[in-house]
């Protein structure tokens, strides 16, 4: 087995060892191995490509699901999981958004390792001195009312500014997030591109007026690296976006943040609307070519569904199962005195059943980059035009998502297949 | 008599002709496994339509009518230009320059200069570009933080990964690549005559008739061997953009090079007939590079074999000049 | 025009080692003056000095009434021709001589008018728009002294300017440059380490070696007056032979004696040799100052040396033999000889003394040590009867040791 995350290589072993202790031939004990990501990705894109064996069982990160599952169903290089899932019961044991990144057609072919809600970390240091509730705070507009006595030098003079939410028009991933969260998104079910969406349009009309209007509220710092830590640490953000694996993150890089962070449900579009949203996501798969699949299926339930690797997942790595009767555990109650003592196992557990469903298509990424572009464009127009509301952006968003849809489907048209396998799978994909 | 020598001969040849193929066969080997199946496989997969693994489908000529109706090729073409050109007009000046300077007769400390100014090409690019990628950070950034010490007006949040990501690669390569060129141009000046140098003087010639009319004639068959060697190294540029954009293509795809599109396009949306197009775009360019640089440095050589020997009678000379015919030798 | 005075001349390397040591050299105004020596002597910096792309580390550079060590190469009105021609490669023959006209801001117009001329005058006049590479060697030697004509300087430096070429060309390039000079009269200063080639330009040879001057002098006095046995051995095709002798004056001359033999010399060197009896000396014999004693008419009125061939080398109008002569040292003759003359024996050569010469045993500096007599003073050999050899005049036989020889013979 081939995994891409150091973090869950120490976390299996345990797992492993039980299973490999009750297995009573060599020929069903696992082999656990620690790649990078990028490894994982080149050796089993090029056992796909050859149809040569590859590890029998493959933890993938949710950015290769483009490629894997690109092609005719019979042609994916991972095992149909489907009637397993159906047989086990396993469909309605775990959070339906779960699935969809790992789907094609209706067909499931990973096995979910996780949910990945997302909520917002804010300085509860500053924003308490401040005497602020941020339980006042439902959407985004409340957001920017209530915590904008906080904003220092929104003029964008140097060092002393300080902002309110880490956003920046480069941030894909949280740009992919905001408009998922708002109903939108960059592929629909079917895997076609649906960057026209209005929702697309009012969330990056929003980001290009908080990074880029008239009084911005919102600025860059960087997730994965010292200079972002930094600024972490300096308090130049209030609030950054984090799903549960990014408190582990913070945990192990930037221990300095420790009892100065809260978490929050993410300011919702609109009352009532979804508070969370996702970043991220890992399967477990069993390719095409693994020799004894019933035997890796019973080991892959026993990895990832069992309540030992949902506790140290959570206790060890932050991150809440998919598993939903799983979620009873007293482990998700604990106060975590690194954010203020809150519960923040059962916050985001509350917000699991909202997490909106993503799907996979290999044109996800040139999608997202054309997102991106228009995000971009949005931006530029908000600068120039000193933007005070979003009612003038978005037109602007409007005409900048219609080019970036074309773009995109001209990549889509261009594709034979893709357009026959749609036409054959559109009245089917609608009854799963 | 003749006949059974004859057949000796011809087994004895037969023998050594089996051996030499037998020697070479590793060779064959390796390059037909390695280079011509591959660039077979290039071509075929140029032609077809891939979608998943295991399945394609002969489209023809529809990827490069694809690739060359494609906005976003002609974006990364142009942003690669623009580096290359970058590359090509700012780094090697500067290099030469240096190398002029290193040059000079009595210079102090000449190889501790050398060994500075070309030890970045030792860093490997990966490392450069994570490098950069911190010292071009908005407010954080090394080279921000100094540019606004100097300049109270500078914007400390210049934001050079974003919209001035062109420039930022340009600088990044400079501070790697001008070192190494710089050597290619040292060697180069060795080479030129040092009589012609002093004959010039002699005459009278200013210094940038002594450079013009001395050693950029002699340099020129390094120099634009190095001119081809910056230009297909620039337009291959991928990991430098990779890792100061995190793997992304920049604000508004201003950081999207050519290769770093064959990357999505095959790499990341599996479109592997697409990203053979690409490639084949790619190797026609530089191959019209490289034949301009033959045809180039073939004119500048046959114009310089005159400047006869230097320094020292060589003998081996001697009928090289009695063998050209005193009319002339077109 | 303008005459060249170098006086006190030292060059020394960084390491300190002496290039030029001491050099003191007048060229006249409109002379042709070549600087002779082996490589390594100097010769090369010397020019380079006057043409100002070196420094000396001490002395004084004057070109006419002008000190110019401190004038930059292109104000000493100087043109210089170098051993690579020096073209520049990508500039036609036109271009190549215009410019240096060029770098003077003279207009285009009359830059070519003027180069065309000079051109024609060295007959390149239908190469105008060759390029160098289009050129034979002796064509781009004409390029490079066509541009350095055009400049009408004071002082020609030529730099080995004939070395890379083959022997035909250098030859009537060598006719070309002197010719040149008749013509145009321009003191010039010329370096090369062939002696033939200052033989046949030179007005003035200036013999060069170890940094410091040996002769100065005419082609006829370096030739038939070396000043010492370096300049005897190293002006000369063959070179020189050498055997150690002691002198021995007396009453009726002098003599020589050496290894295995003693030889009775002129009478008109007997004054010149009196103050050094006993001292021990080099006699010099060109090989040409030999002949077959056996083909003289009238071997009678000969001095002759034993010489044992070796080897023979046919040349022509004469023969090399190659082999041992007195004193066992490596000896070589140049004979007219209508008949061949077999390796492996002994030949009896007589002696032209007018092509030998006498050098004192410098204590130090061996090869400077000065000529004491010999060369064209000494009376022709058919005019000298006291000249017997001593095989056939036992009363002018002074043997050496108590072996009777009736020749000097080999040691060996």
């Amino acid at each position: 087995m081939w995994t891409f995350a150091r973090m869950h290589a120490e976390l299996y072993a345990p797992a492993v060892e039980r299973w490999n202790a009750k297995q009573p031939t060599a020929a069903t004990r696992i082999d656990l191995s620690l790649l990078g990501v990028l490894a994982v990705e080149q050796r089993m894109m090029s056992a796909f490509l050859s149809g040569l064996p590859s590890a029998d069982l493959i933890e993938a990160e949710r950015r290769i699901a483009a490629r894997a599952f690109a092609g005719p169903i019979e042609a994916v290089g991972f095992l149909d999981l489907t009637d397993r899932i159906e047989r086990d019961g396993l469909r309605d044991k775990i959070n339906p958004s779960s699935f969809t990144p790992w789907s094609k057609s209706g067909r499931v072919f990973g096995l979910p390792h996780d949910v990945h809600p997302m909520m917002l970390a804010y300085r509860a240091d500053i924003v308490e001195a401040a005497g602020i509730d941020v339980s006042t705070i439902k959407t985004w507009d409340d957001f920017v009312r209530v915590l904008s006595p906080l904003l220092k030098n929104p003029d964008g003079s140097r060092r002393d500014d300080r902002m309110l939410l880490n956003l920046w028009e480069t941030q894909i991933d949280m740009i992919e997030a905001l408009t998922l969260q708002a109903g939108g998104g960059a592929i629909d079910s079917k895997g076609l591109p649906m960057l026209e969406h209005e929702a697309n349009a009012r969330a990056i009309s929003h980001i290009a007026l908080w990074t880029r209007g008239a009084s911005p509220i919102a600025a860059e710092v960087a997730y994965f690296d010292g200079t972002g830590h930094k600024l972490m640490r300096d308090g130049f953000v209030i609030a950054t976006f984090a799903p549960d694996w990014m408190c582990n993150f913070w945990r192990k890089e930037v221990p300095q943040l420790a009892g100065k962070l809260k978490l929050m449900p993410l300011p919702a579009w609109d009352v009532g609307g979804a508070r969370t949203s996702v970043w991220g996501g890992t399967m477990l798969g069993i390719p095409r070519t693994a020799k004894d699949p019933d035997a890796l299926w019973e080991f892959a339930k026993h990895l990832y569904l069992s309540r030992e690797l949902a506790q140290e997942l959570y206790v060890k790595g932050d991150i809440i199962t998919p598993v939903r009767e799983l979620w009873d555990d007293p482990v998700f109650d604990a106060p975590d005195p690194f954010f203020g003592g809150q519960r923040k196992g059962r916050m985001y557990i509350e917000l699991a059943p909202q997490v909106p469903e993503r799907f996979s298509s290999p044109f996800g990424a040139l999608a997202l980059a054309r997102l991106q572009s228009a995000t971009s464009e949005v931006c530029a127009a908000a600068r120039e035009m000193q933007a005070t509301s979003i009612e003038p952006l978005l037109p602007i968003a409007r005409e900048a998502l219609r080019r970036a849809q074309a773009d995109t489907m001209r990549h889509v048209r261009r594709n034979r297949f893709f357009a026959e396998l749609s036409e054959q799978s559109a009245p089917a994909g609608g009854a799963p | 008599m003749m006949a059974p020598s004859a057949s000796r001969t011809a087994a004895h040849t037969a023998s050594r002709d089996r051996a030499a193929w037998l020697l070479l066969a590793p060779f064959l080997a390796l390059v037909v496994v390695f280079t011509l199946w591959p660039l077979a496989g290039a071509v075929l997969l140029a032609g077809q339509q891939t979608f998943g693994p295991g399945t394609s489908r002969f489209v023809g000529l529809a990827n490069f009518r694809g690739v060359l109706a494609d906005p976003l090729f002609w974006q990364a073409l142009q942003n690669t230009i623009v580096f290359t050109l970058g590359s090509v007009l700012i780094q090697l000046p500067i290099a030469l320059a240096l190398a002029m300077l290193l040059n000079q007769p009595g210079l102090k400390g000449r190889s501790f200069f050398r060994l500075v100014l070309f030890s970045p090409v030792m860093v490997g690019v990966v490392y450069v570009g994570m490098i950069f990628f911190v010292l071009l950070q908005k407010r954080t950034g090394l080279i921000n933080q100094l540019l606004a010490m100097l300049l109270p007006s500078w914007d400390i949040n210049f934001a050079w990964l974003e919209h001035w990501i062109m420039l930022a690669m340009i600088l990044a390569s400079l501070w790697q690549y001008t070192g190494f060129n710089m050597v290619y141009f040292l060697a180069a000046l060795q080479s030129v005559p040092s009589e012609l140098q002093e004959a010039a003087r002699i005459d009278g010639a200013s210094w940038w008739k002594r450079f013009r009319h001395v050693t950029l004639p002699a340099i020129i068959p390094v120099g634009s061997f190095v001119v081809l060697l910056s230009i297909i190294g620039s337009f291959q540029i991928f990991e430098l953009p990779f890792i100061l954009l995190q793997g992304n293509a920049g604000v508004d795809n201003k950081g999207l090079t050519i290769v770093g599109y064959l990357y999505q396009t095959g790499f990341q949306s599996g479109d592997l007939g697409y990203a053979s197009a690409l490639g084949w775009v790619i190797a026609l360019v530089l191959g019209v590079c490289a034949l301009a640089q033959r045809v180039l440095s073939a004119r500048a050589e046959a114009a310089r074999s005159t400047s006869a020997p230097r320094k020292a009678p060589a003998p081996a000379l001697a009928p090289a000049l009695a063998r050209q015919p005193s009319g002339g030798n077109p | 025009m303008a005459n060249v005075r170098l006086t006190n001349l030292c060059k020394r390397f960084a390491n300190g080692a002496p290039v030029l040591d001491g050099v003191n050299i007048e060229v006249p105004d409109g002379a042709f003056c070549v600087l002779l020596g082996p490589s390594g002597c100097g010769k090369s910096t010397l020019l380079r000095i006057v043409a100002g792309l070196d420094d000396a580390t001490s002395g004084d550079v004057f070109i006419g009434a002008q000190r110019a060590n401190e004038q930059s190469p292109k104000d000493r009105n100087i043109a210089m021709v170098f051993q690579s021609y020096a073209l520049y490669p990508h500039l036609s023959v036109l271009d190549n001589i215009a410019f240096p006209l060029e770098a003077r801001g003279v207009s285009r117009k009359e830059r070519r008018a003027r180069a065309a001329k000079v051109a024609e005058s060295v007959q390149l006049g239908a190469l105008l728009e060759r390029k160098p590479a289009q050129l034979s060697g002796g064509q781009r030697q004409r390029v490079a002294l066509a541009r350095a004509i055009i400049r009408e300087p004071a002082v020609f430096l030529f730099d080995e300017p004939l070395s890379n070429l083959d022997a035909a060309m250098r030859h009537a390039m060598r006719v070309e440059l002197r010719a040149l000079h008749q013509r145009l009269g321009v003191t010039s200063l010329y370096v090369t380490h062939d002696q033939e080639e200052a033989l046949a330009l030179a007005d003035r040879i200036v013999v060069l070696s170890g940094g410091r001057v040996q002769q100065i002098g005419t082609p006829h006095e370096v030739y038939h007056a070396p000043a010492n046995r370096f300049v005897a051995s190293f002006v000369g095709t063959p070179a020189m032979n050498f055997v150690r002798c002691t002198v021995r004056a007396h009453a009726s001359g002098a003599s020589l004696a050496f290894e295995g033999g003693v030889l009775q010399v002129p009478e008109s060197w007997a004054a010149s040799l009196a103050p050094h009896d006993a001292a021990t000396c080099w006699l010099g014999v060109r090989p040409t100052a030999h002949r077959l004693a056996s083909e003289l008419h009238d071997v009678s009125l000969s001095a002759t040396l034993a010489m044992r061939v070796a080897s023979t080398e046919m040349q022509g109008d004469y023969t090399d033999l190659h082999g041992t002569g007195p004193g066992g040292m490596p000896w070589t003759a140049r004979i007219r000889s209508a008949h061949p003359v077999a390796a492996g024996g002994l030949v009896s050569l007589a002696i032209d003394f007018r092509a030998c010469h006498v050098f004192a045993d410098g204590a130090g500096d061996a090869q400077s040590a000065p000529r004491l007599c010999g060369g064209a003073s000494t009376p022709a050999l058919a005019q000298s009867p006291s000249f017997a050899p001593q095989s056939f005049a036992p009363p002018t036989f002074a043997p050496a040791t108590s072996a009777p020889a009736s020749t000097m013979e080999p040691s060996r």
